[in-house]
């Protein structure tokens, strides 16, 4: 009986009715060829099946899991892409943003306070990193120096605090996101403040310590938590600073 | 958002496993694989009006990660301005094996033109009945076969390639 092969792959793939199975398994208990094509053919499918299953087992990246739930309004950030942000930013104009900003501008306020104190509270870092002044919380010790002196080109092995992205603020100033691990890992956005550095985010990372820092590159938006992203889009305007740009705002000490 | 959006938002990130392996299967690269599906899954949540629940959930991301990736090869074909249509072949496959000349099957995957990959990738690795791929690719059962054929054949060939029928 000569079986063409799109019937054999079909038995193969389950898409005969009984009868027609049942007539190819009585074919193949008679033919070895015929046995031996469909064994190539199940064979085939169990390989490709098998180099791809192992992505089964894989831990589902959170960018993926946050793409999903930020479907629902409830969510922290609506937001991930810079670029997108921007691209969306400058064809609508800034109307509908304000009033997305307003609704959660205090609630986000309020988090990153509480949160602070909560975090803060709990650090016991070597030397305070930060300090409630005015209601502002401000950079102090070893976080108040990373934010001035280190770039995010060239990090130091070994620092406790590691600086990621530099950017213009729409307000004028300079902002930097930064990571340090105290018990926890810990990232933030601060923003030039007369000579000081002032907090607008600090969240508590997922993962490891320090990220987007890694390999002194700087920070890829993906790897940003979501709510600090969300900071990062409601402040920067234009694009991140380039190493060159980096330095040089450095030397002109953040002003 | 409503319970059902909430229920519906469970059973996506439930399906993600599944979601990826197919985004791996038709891009070979972990990155590539996730990107394509988080693009697609930002496309999904802002349609998920666009379901209709006496369909298959998997069915229809399944659907909507096809279409990113299609366009995704479109985009890519007009940056390097080729004018190849991504539906029958893709640019830059990559031929290396051992020294017998077999592929990795990820390898021999990249090798197949896209609307195959797809077929096959839905068919055989994913597992869906002909009639469910047929509809996620949009073609007819016969045509969903003879790509489904041709597939075959090709990884057959690039895995094994003294061994051929």
């Amino acid at each position: 009986m000569t079986i063409p092969d799109e019937t054999l792959a079909a038995y193969v793939d389950g898409e005969l009715e009984a009868a027609e199975r049942a007539r190819i398994e009585q074919a193949i208990a008679q033919d070895a060829l015929l046995a031996q094509r469909v064994a190539q053919q199940r064979a085939l499918r169990d390989r490709l099946r098998g180099a791809y299953d192992g992505v089964l087992q894989e831990a589902v990246p959170q960018r993926l899991a946050q793409a999903v739930k930020r479907g629902a309004p409830t969510g922290p950030a609506q937001v991930i892409d810079l670029a997108s942000v921007r691209a969306e930013r400058a064809r609508r104009g800034n109307g509908q943003r304000q009033v997305k900003l307003r609704r959660y501008g205090i609630a986000a306020s309020l988090a990153v306070g509480l949160m602070a104190g909560i975090l803060i509270q709990r650090l016991a870092a070597p030397g305070a990193m930060t300090e409630f002044h005015d209601g502002a919380l401000l950079a102090r010790g070893a976080l108040a120096q990373a934010l001035d002196e280190q770039l995010a080109s060239s990090p130091l092995p070994g620092a406790a605090v590691r600086v990621g992205l530099s950017f213009k603020s729409r307000a004028g100033n300079y902002c930097r996101t930064f990571a340090f691990s105290a018990g926890r890992s810990l990232v933030g956005l601060a923003c030039r403040d007369q000579d000081q550095w002032q907090l607008l985010n600090l969240t508590a990372a997922e993962g490891s310590a320090a990220p987007g820092t890694t390999q002194g590159m700087r920070m890829a938006t993906s790897a940003l938590p979501p709510a600090l992203l969300q900071a990062v889009n409601d402040h920067i305007i234009g694009d991140p600073l380039n190493a060159a740009a980096e330095a040089k705002a450095r030397s002109a000490g953040w002003h | 958002m409503s319970d059902s959006d909430d229920l519906l938002q469970t059973r996506i990130l439930e399906l993600l496993p599944k979601l990826r392996r197919f985004a791996r299967s038709l891009t070979r690269n972990v990155h590539d694989a996730d990107d394509l599906l988080q693009s697609a899954l930002e496309r999904a949540l802002a349609h998920l009006d666009q379901w209709q629940a006496d369909t298959r959930l998997d069915s229809w991301l399944y659907t909507i990660v096809r279409h990113a990736w299609i366009d995704e090869l479109r985009s890519r074909a007009r940056r390097e301005h080729t004018f190849e249509d991504p539906g029958q072949a893709e640019a830059v496959p990559d031929r290396r094996g051992d020294a017998s000349g077999t592929l990795a099957v990820d390898q021999a995957m990249a090798c197949l033109p896209a609307e195959q990959r797809v077929a096959v990738a839905l068919v055989l690795i994913e597992g869906l009945p002909y009639k469910e791929a047929a509809q996620i690719i949009g073609i007819p059962m016969g045509t969903l076969t003879s790509r489904l054929a041709r597939g075959r054949q090709a990884l057959q060939q690039l895995l094994e390639p003294g061994d051929s029928a």
